[in-house]
Formats: C-alpha cells, sequence, structure tokens
C-alpha cells in the first residue's frame, strides 16, 4: 500500500512539473515514462476509489502532496481525486499549453498521435484506436451531430437529448460508487462538486431534471439517491423551479412527490407576492427578477392540465386560497381568483 | 499525387466557410455528398504538407490554415474517421520542431491552441464538470455518451409509423431523412451500428420513410469491406430497399472466388455463407430470384467457368439448407423460388444425393436426363418456329445449381455399361453444351460416348502404356469440350478401384489443372457431405490433389 501512494505522489509531482519551467529539461523518453506514470495513477484510482478506507489514504497522500507542492511552485493547482482518472489527459493538456515545453517534445506527441492506452476500466476491452485522441474527436462530433436532430417527442418535455444523455451519466457514475454501501458520504461529496462545477444552476438543473425522469427501472435505487441529496439542496430546487420549463416541472411534479410540495409552494408564493397594478389593470411584481402573472399562471395551467391527481389537489388548494382572501369573484382583489378564472 | 491547385483550395475554402459548423440540415446534405471527395483532396493535401517546410506551404497554399482550422470544427467532418485522421495529420504536419521564422513560431501556437481546445471540454460547463464526476477518463466518458445517444436516438427512430395514429402525432417520416443524412460520416463507427439498423429496419415497417441515396450507398460499400457490423435483419432490409447493394454484394462475392480462385477453394461454403446471401434468400423469395438473376446473366457472359460453377452450386445448397432450417410456417413454398422449372424436373433435381439411395441413383439420373433430351428436342421445334427457347435454358440454370447430379452421373458412368450410359451421357453433354442443337448436339454426345469408351478401356486395364497417355492428352488438348472429358477423366480416377495417378499427368496445361483443382474440390465437398468419404476415397483425392500441384508447393490439406 505505502508504494501505491509513493507512486501516487510521484505521479502527481510529475504532473505539477509538466506545467511549469522545469520541463524544458524533458525529453522524448521523460514523456513517455511520464505517460506510463499517468496510466499508473488512472489504474489506481479505478481499482480503488470505491473503497472507502483506501480512498481515505490516497486523499491523505494527494492532500499532503499538494500542499508541499503548493509550496514549491507558485500558483499551482491542486489536484483532487477525481482528477487521477484522467491523468493521462490532463498530461497531455498540460504539455500542450505550457509554452516552455521543447518543440520536439510536442512534435513527437504529435507523430504518436497519442493513445490514452487502457488506465479507466480493467474489465473493459478497448483497442488501440478506441482510446486514441483522434477516436475522442470522433465520438465527441458524432455526440454534437446527433444532438443536433430534430427528431423528438413529446414525452421529452423539452429537455434536450445532450441533457439526457448527461442525466443517465450522472445516474451511472451514482450506481458505480453506490456499489458499497457505505459509500453514501462520497457520492454526496461528488455531486457537491459536480453542482460547483457546472457552472451555474440553469445547466445543472436540466441534468437533474433528465436524471430525474430517466425511464429505467434499474436508475430507480440512483434516482432515490439523487432526490434525498436534492432535498438538502433547496436552492437548486428553486432554481429549477424557475429555470426549467413548466411541461417539464408538471412532468417532474408527477414523478416525484418531493419536487411537487416545493414546486407549489413557489408557485404560490410567487403568487401571492403579485400586487395589482390598477391603471395596467394587471398582476405585477415589484421587484428585479420579476415573474409576471402570465408565467405563473401557465405554470399553474400545466399543472392543471396534467389531470388527477395534481389537479383536484390544486383545486382544493386554490379554492382555500381564495376562500381566505374573501371569496371575491370579482377580477383584480383577489389573485386566486383571478388564477382559477385563467384555468377553467 | 499531384499538388492541390489553388482552384482547388478555393473551392473546399468556399465549401467550408459555407458549412460553417454543420448545424443546418441544408449543410449536412451537402457535405454527405462531398465527404468522399473531401477525404481524397485531404489526402492530396497531407501529401503536399508532408513533403514542405510550414512557411513555403502557407506561401504557395494561401488560407490553408483557416481551411484546416474551419474544418476542424465541423463536428461533421471530424466525426467520420478517415477525414478526421486525415485532417489531423495535416495540422500536424504544419507544426516545426524547429521554427525559422515568426509565421512558424505563430502557426506552432496556433496549432497546440487548436488541439488543446479539440481535446478539452470548457472548463466551466456541464459536460467538464461531468467528465471530472464521472471518474473515468474524457475518452471513455465520450465511448458512454455516444453509446447513449445512439440508444436515445434508435429508440426515437424505432417508433413505428401508424397511418391510424391520431394527426397530431406526426409522422416521424420526414426527419427520417435528416437523421440518415447525419448518420452518414458515422457508418464506421462502431458505437452507431445499433442506430444504422434501426434505420435500415423503420424501411421494413414503414413504406414512406425515405433514406438518403448518400446513406444507402455508404452502408453497402461498409458492408462489403467489412469496417461495419449489422444484425441480420438490417442487412436484409438494405437488400429489399437498395437493388444497387444488393447486386454489389452478389458481385462481391463473385470477385473474391474470381480474383483468387486458389485461396477460396478449399472454403468455398465459408465463404458464401458468411456473405449472408444464401440465409437472406431463404427469408426473402425476392433476394433468391435476384441474386440468380445475376448468377444467369454472369453464366452467360462468360465462357464455361468451372469456378462460378461450384460458386452457384454451393451457394444453391446453402441456400437449400437456410430454407429447410426455417420454421414451417414462415416457409415459402421452394416453387416459388424457382418459378419457371417445371415440377416433373424440379424435384428430382432438388432432392439431395444423400436422400436417395444409392442403388436408385442410377435410375434417378437416367430418369432427369431422358426429360432434359425430351426438353431439348421441344426446344428444338420451338426454335424453329422463332421463339427462343426461354425453359429449356432455365432447365439448365437449375442443373448448373444442382451440380452435384452431374458429378453423380459422372461416377455412375464409371461403372455401367453402354445401354445405361445413354441418358448419363445425354445429361453431361447437355450440361457442358446446352446451346447445342439437333445435329450439333448428336454429334456431341456421340463424340462424348466415344471418349468414355476410350477412357473406360483405359482405367479397366491395370497397365497404362505411354502411347496411350499421349493419345488422352491429344484428345483432352484438342476436343471442344475439354470439361466434360476432363469431369469423366478425374471421375474414373477417383472411383476406379484400380487407377494409376500417372493418368493425371496427361493433365499438362496449366489451365486444366486449375480446372481439375476444383472439380476435385467439389467432389471432396460432394462426398464428405454425403458421407461417402471413406479412407480409401480420401487417400485418392488427396493423392489426386498433390500430383496437380507444382513442386515445391506443398498443400495441407
Amino acid at each position: 500500500m505505502e508504494a501505491i501512494l509513493k507512486n501516487l505522489g510521484n505521479t502527481v509531482e510529475v504532473l505539477a512539473v509538466s506545467q511549469t519551467v522545469f520541463v524544458n529539461e524533458w525529453d522524448n523518453q521523460t514523456v513517455v515514462r511520464a505517460f506510463q506514470w499517468a496510466r499508473y495513477c488512472e489504474q489506481v484510482y479505478t481499482r480503488f476509489h470505491t473503497t472507502p478506507s483506501i480512498r481515505a489514504a490516497l486523499e491523505t497522500r494527494l492532500n499532503q502532496t499538494n500542499e508541499r507542492l503548493a509550496e514549491t511552485f507558485s500558483g499551482y493547482r491542486f489536484l483532487t481525486l477525481s482528477d487521477l482518472a484522467q491523468c493521462q489527459h490532463r498530461l497531455f493538456a498540460g504539455l500542450l499549453r505550457n509554452p516552455v515545453v521543447p518543440l520536439s517534445v510536442i512534435k513527437s506527441l504529435f507523430d504518436k498521435f497519442p493513445s490514452f492506452e487502457d488506465g479507466g476500466s480493467p474489465d473493459e476491452q478497448s483497442n488501440e484506436t478506441d482510446s486514441d485522441l483522434i477516436g475522442f474527436i470522433r465520438r465527441r462530433s458524432a455526440c454534437d451531430i446527433l444532438c443536433s436532430l430534430a427528431v423528438e417527442r413529446k414525452e421529452s418535455c423539452g429537455l434536450s437529448r445532450a441533457s439526457q444523455v448527461q442525466g443517465k451519466l450522472l445516474l451511472q457514475r451514482i450506481e458505480a460508487v453506490q456499489c458499497r454501501p457505505d459509500n453514501d458520504s462520497y457520492a454526496r461529496t461528488l455531486l457537491d462538486s459536480f453542482l460547483q462545477d457546472s457552472g451555474g444552476l440553469g445547466n445543472f438543473s436540466e441534468v437533474i431534471a433528465a436524471a430525474l425522469l430517466s425511464g429505467y427501472r434499474e436508475d430507480a435505487t440512483a434516482q432515490d439517491f439523487l432526490l434525498n441529496w436534492l432535498q438538502g439542496h433547496r436552492d437548486v430546487l428553486h432554481s429549477m423551479c424557475q429555470s426549467l420549463q413548466p411541461a417539464l416541472c408538471t412532468k417532474l411534479s408527477q414523478q416525484c412527490p418531493t419536487f411537487k410540495l416545493i414546486y407549489w409552494d413557489s408557485l404560490k408564493k410567487w403568487a401571492s407576492s403579485l400586487e395589482y397594478n390598477v391603471s395596467d389593470q394587471v398582476w405585477v411584481q415589484k421587484c428585479s427578477n420579476a415573474v409576471s402573472f402570465k408565467s405563473v399562471a401557465d405554470r399553474v395551467k400545466s399543472l392543471w392540465s396534467s389531470g388527477s391527481p395534481l389537479k383536484e389537489e390544486m383545486e382544493k388548494d386554490l379554492e382555500v386560497l381564495k376562500q381566505t382572501d374573501g371569496d371575491f369573484e370579482v377580477h383584480g382583489l383577489s389573485v386566486w381568483t383571478d388564477l382559477l378564472n385563467y384555468l377553467k | 499525387m499531384t499538388a492541390p491547385s489553388e482552384l482547388q483550395l478555393s473551392f473546399w475554402m468556399d465549401k467550408a466557410v459555407k458549412w460553417g459548423q454543420a448545424t443546418t440540415p441544408s449543410a449536412q446534405q451537402d457535405m454527405s455528398k462531398h465527404l468522399g471527395s473531401l477525404r481524397s483532396f485531404l489526402q492530396q493535401l497531407l501529401h503536399t504538407l508532408q513533403l514542405t517546410v510550414t512557411s513555403s506551404a502557407v506561401k504557395s497554399l494561401p488560407f490553408v490554415g483557416q481551411f484546416l482550422g474551419r474544418l476542424c470544427w465541423n463536428p461533421y467532418v471530424t466525426a467520420d474517421g478517415e477525414s478526421c485522421s486525415l485532417l489531423l495529420q495535416c495540422v500536424c504536419c504544419l507544426y516545426s520542431a524547429e521554427p525559422r521564422n515568426a509565421l512558424e513560431q505563430r502557426a506552432n501556437d496556433w496549432i497546440r491552441n487548436l488541439l488543446c481546445h479539440l481535446t478539452s471540454a470548457e472548463e466551466g460547463g456541464v459536460i467538464y464538470a461531468l467528465e471530472r464526476f464521472a471518474g473515468i477518463a474524457p475518452h471513455h466518458c465520450s465511448s458512454q455518451a455516444l453509446q447513449k445517444m445512439v440508444a436515445l436516438l434508435t429508440e426515437e427512430v424505432s417508433v413505428s409509423c401508424s397511418p391510424a395514429v391520431h394527426s397530431l402525432d406526426r409522422c416521424l417520416c420526414d426527419s427520417i431523412h435528416a437523421v440518415s443524412v447525419a448518420c452518414v460520416p458515422l457508418i464506421t463507427c462502431p458505437e452507431a451500428a445499433p442506430l444504422i439498423g434501426a434505420l435500415l429496419k423503420r424501411r421494413i415497417s414503414c413504406g414512406c420513410s425515405h433514406l438518403s441515396e448518400e446513406f444507402i450507398e455508404a452502408v453497402s460499400t461498409a458492408l462489403l469491406s467489412k469496417t461495419l457490423v449489422l444484425e441480420d435483419m438490417a442487412v436484409i432490409a438494405l437488400w429489399c430497399h437498395s437493388l444497387s447493394s444488393l447486386e454489389g454484394a452478389v458481385l462481391s462475392l463473385l470477385e473474391s472466388v474470381l480474383s483468387d480462385p486458389g485461396a477460396v477453394l478449399q472454403r468455398l461454403e465459408e465463404v458464401v455463407s458468411s456473405s449472408f446471401l444464401p440465409k437472406a434468400s431463404a427469408q426473402h423469395c425476392c433476394i433468391f430470384l435476384i441474386v440468380n438473376d445475376v448468377f444467369r446473366n454472369v453464366l452467360m457472359a462468360m465462357e464455361e467457368n468451372v469456378a462460378v460453377g461450384a460458386l452457384i452450386q454451393v451457394f444453391t445448397s446453402c441456400f437449400l439448407r437456410s430454407h429447410s432450417a426455417q420454421k414451417q410456417q414462415e416457409r415459402l413454398p421452394l416453387r416459388a423460388f424457382f418459378p419457371h422449372v417445371p415440377q416433373n424436373l424440379l424435384t428430382p433435381l432438388l432432392t439431395e444425393p444423400s436422400e436417395v439411395p444409392r442403388q436408385a441413383w442410377l435410375e434417378h439420373v437416367s430418369w432427369i436426363g431422358r426429360l432434359l433430351h425430351s426438353m431439348s428436342r421441344e426446344a428444338d421445334q420451338v426454335e424453329e418456329k422463332g421463339d427462343s427457347p426461354r425453359a429449356l435454358f432455365e432447365a439448365w440454370f437449375l442443373l448448373a445449381q444442382r451440380g452435384h447430379w452431374v458429378d453423380v452421373a459422372a461416377e455412375l458412368l464409371v461403372s455401367v455399361d453402354a445401354e445405361q450410359s445413354e441418358p448419363l451421357l445425354c445429361l453431361l453433354t447437355f450440361y457442358h453444351h446446352p446451346t447445342d442443337r439437333g445435329h450439333q448436339s448428336s454429334q456431341q454426345i456421340m463424340a462424348a460416348r466415344e471418349a468414355w469408351g476410350r477412357m473406360r478401356i483405359l482405367f479397366l486395364a491395370h497397365t497404362l502404356p505411354p502411347e496411350r497417355l499421349s493419345s488422352m492428352n491429344k484428345l483432352l488438348s484438342s476436343a471442344t469440350s475439354a470439361n466434360l472429358l476432363l469431369r469423366l477423366l478425374l471421375s474414373f480416377a477417383i472411383f476406379c478401384p484400380a487407377f494409376t495417378s500417372t493418368a493425371v499427368k496427361v493433365l499438362t496445361q496449366a489451365e486444366l489443372k486449375r480446372r481439375a483443382e476444383w472439380l476435385l474440390a467439389s467432389a471432396w465437398h460432394r462426398l464428405s457431405r454425403g458421407g461417402a468419404l471413406d479412407a480409401a476415397l480420401q487417400d485418392r483425392l488427396r493423392a489426386l490433389q498433390d500430383s496437380l500441384l507444382p513442386e515445391h508447393i506443398s498443400r495441407c490439406t
């Protein structure tokens, strides 16, 4: 075990050096060895990252190495455990970006057209052409083309194919991590990082929605876990309520009671914050980011049109609110009255 | 290979600009038509760039960097394996390990930047985040993403189009064309195979879906070169949909047999089976009829060719096997597959020799021989009236398809007497000389009878005087029915209990030797299938095959 940790530390150091000025002393042989170490690192990650005890040891060593390197090299960027899964790729990208790398080394990188020999999954059989750079670019382009095709089904509710695929990949990963029961906190940490890296709740929301709506029974435990995690992240839920399309939110409400409650609560809150502008004869919200009556009403309508049981629940709720507000029938006095009128 | 001209470069540059990032259906449609020629152009360009230094390359091919750069961001081009590889190689050619001026330095920086962006996802985006989250290397991630994407689309494409469905559920058939256009660069991508299969199969379930021509052609080519593997149903769908792809498959099979007969000789059945044509023919009558049409045309265009004859024979056997392996309720009666042949000829010829007891062979084959003889007489009368004897040609074609009955006739001729030999000789003569009529036909039969008589005497004696050998040689090389005599000769050589392999030394011409190899291979195949290949026969066959070889080659059988 100690040997593995030591090798890990060394590889991280090699990776760090590849991004500094000291790389100008490298020759082709060094590069080849560096890639071999990177591959080794990937294999270590793949084998051990789902085992909590070993993972802890790896993380400790990684942190120690990170600290040391931060002291030595200014501007050093800490490596996380997840980054180790992509060691070879990071090495390649780092070398390309570093202006100090000897040109002959770069040339040899091109000549080889690197095959990232399989460090990923020990049980996958991939031949060299699959794991090389060209294969990678090809497949990404293929995804791009297929993504942009117009054929879409009603069931997708406006979710792009890209989001649907990303949702499935998300669930797949959760399942892989959960293969050992004591990995729950690890899975949570991963989801937290994912959220952080996504650069905006908007994109993230779509992926989560797609994951929750993915139709296959095998995904059920992973979906439950995801919902569980979401309950601890109300900000994400609220963002989903706001940014996702009405039809999508309706579908989610039908599928997940938790989401339904939060969604309906948000809608009621928005509606109740609206004030009636007598001169324009509309309900408005007095703030930046204002929601309009129409947008709230459309969302409510979408929920309403989904039929029972949602429709009955909402009707009951709205009637109660209308009563409490004074049970007016005239337009412009109670937002609940107007909503009910819009719906009927 | 010549360097690309300025005209060419500006043509392709215009195209690259027009295509942009391949987001519109019309751009993709145009690209699907030009993918092949783009590949050739890139090959040409690469060849030139490999020979020149960057600064001179840029001088002679202005905008080459821009051109390559644009294409790198065109996913339609980069999704195609060959184009992607050529493109990136071109880019890397422009990299100078020792830049001598500012231009080359700038080019270097540009290339590194380009490659960096091509291979890494934008930081701060969902894809980057997902790759990190997924805990696998980017190339695995992209492979899995593509598989899932393909699965999604396959599902969408496989939704059947029913005209009874409510009009709001619009028929997706219009979009199927766009999907097929988009799939053209993906044909050789192994992950995309399920989608391609689904597109092809949709044609069967929904008559209005319309696949692009370029797609069909690309699939056809890829199947033949084995760079694409599809499931059986999809291949059948392709062949039913596109006549040219079916014909291409048959011609490809013919070519593989004719171009290198030696390599295929021992494994003819394997080669034919692996083409999937027999199995497909058993499932779809129209495929069988078209395949046979091609065979007919080939036979009519070529002179009597033993290799082609063997191929047709093996194909028909494989077909019959596939046919009988089908479930009773799915099976069409065999008559549907042979519409032009009278039933009284069809039944005996479709029977396997192994299904007929050996004692009954003589009668069985004699019956066929007599029937063919009378059909031939009828055809003479038809011809006198000026009509063409179609029925006779079909009868002959069927005999060609079931050629081992001809072999059986030759085998029987070793042991029968003069009276019994008559119908057998008629059959043999008819097989080898179907177009001879009336007087010519009788002459052929007479010649055959005489040759048979001489061989009989030759082989039943136990010694072979040299002058007999040379007269046999003369007979074979001069006769117009060399193949018939060859068949007889080999038959005697195989089935005569006492023979001398020196008999085969009669065959001195290389061409005769080649044909003899085919006939021996066919005999081996027939006998082993019929369970008649005992040790003695095996030894004799092997000895005959070996004696046909030139001295320096050894064969392992």
